[in-house]
């Protein structure tokens, strides 16, 4: 069997920026909906 | 997964995450939560560089300029409006929400039983309003006047405006300092609930207030809600009402918390209208913000859980002390 490739920690720190800017895109929008509707 | 790499992105995400979040805020597509941020920090006394530090003056008047200018011109007081009826001394305090916010109401039947308690140490020191409410033997109060951060005093130790005491100014800040004058917030004799601006002593006399402090804006005068803009600061808020009935209504939101953020001018406007309010003030909010009743804190204050040192509270007496 093909052993998996190893991530570079260039790799690792991208991807982990990616998800944090999905995230706090979330949190902001669900913010921004909360506020437009009280 | 190596070990390594799980600790890494952990690490990158708990740094970059508040970063984003900050970033989108400031920057991206929200112009709402934007409008919140700036209009709540520009409308405290010492937490403005949360704006400041992040936009040029030109954004930050876009916002504010579109939301403090909410006061209309304030009506005079009609003087029949409100008629005290002799009745108990029954106190309530129920729970309340508003918006994203929560807190508590007083309802004081009998206005006579509500009364002004000062810090004995102006200019020293404020005090606690635990210690405002047992200095005047009462049963219960909020927080109230104005309070002046100056640089070598105690917090809470110079009130701001005017203090008035058993029919007696007892300090009196600088009228010329404000332009439009101070908003009073007090109770006559007749213990009606006197709103309106003064700029001169002789208009502060003419009131002829028992009681009373400066803070504002009016909310509401003779039944009509006088903020017509939504608004965009939630903060700790405080309150002070009379029904047509006489009964006076203490109101404490609370603000800066997971649990209850915080409330506009026009969600205290409109909490106290349902309480049937037909006239109100807004008094000191912020950290200040308390409410306590029968030697107990009954509010969340947003500094910890903890009370500020204030200068002045309205505090509601024994039913016969009065």
């Amino acid at each position: 069997m093909k052993k998996p490739e190893k991530l570079s920690l260039a790799a690792v720190i991208g991807i982990s920026l990616g998800a944090s800017a999905v995230v706090a895109f979330i949190v902001i929008a669900a913010v921004e909906i909360i506020l437009k509707s009280i | 997964m190596k070990k390594r790499n799980i600790i890494t992105a952990v690490v990158t995400i708990i740094i970059s995450l508040p970063v984003f979040c900050f970033g989108w805020l400031f920057y991206g597509p929200f112009e709402t939560a934007r409008k919140y941020w700036i209009c709540t920090a520009m409308s405290t006394a010492s937490h403005k560089y949360l704006a400041t530090a992040f936009f040029p003056d030109s954004v930050i008047d876009k916002y504010t300029d579109a939301n403090f200018n909410t006061l209309e011109k304030v009506p005079k007081q009609d003087e029949n409006r409100v008629k005290v009826e002799k009745k108990s001394d029954k106190i309530t305090v129920e729970d309340v929400s508003v918006g994203l916010s929560s807190g508590k109401i007083m309802i004081i039947e009998n206005p006579a039983l509500v009364d002004i308690s000062v810090c004995d140490y102006i200019g020293t020191s404020g005090l606690p309003l635990k210690n405002l409410i047992i200095q005047e033997n009462a049963v219960g109060g909020i927080n109230a006047g104005a309070y002046i951060e100056k640089e070598g005093s105690a917090h809470g130790s110079m009130p701001g405006g005017v203090i008035i005491k058993d029919g007696e100014i007892i300090y009196s800040e600088e009228f010329e300092k404000e332009e439009d004058g101070f908003c009073l917030i007090g109770f006559d004799n007749g213990n009606i609930l006197k709103i309106g601006y003064v700029k001169t002593e002789a208009e502060v006399k003419a009131y002829k207030l028992r009681c009373g402090v400066s803070f504002g804006p009016p909310l509401i005068i003779n039944g009509e809600p006088l903020i017509k803009a939504p608004g965009a600061s939630l903060q700790p808020r405080t309150a002070i009402a009379q029904r047509e009935d006489g009964a006076v209504l203490f109101l404490v939101l609370d603000g800066r918390q997971a649990s209850s953020a915080g409330a506009t001018l026009k969600n205290v406007q409109d909490l106290l209208l349902e309480y049937g309010a037909v006239n109100a003030a807004n008094l000191d909010g912020g950290s200040s913000t308390s409410m306590e009743y029968n030697g107990k804190l009954i509010n969340k204050p947003s500094d910890n859980g903890d009370e500020k040192r204030i200068p002045s509270a309205f505090v509601v007496k024994q039913g016969d002390s009065r």
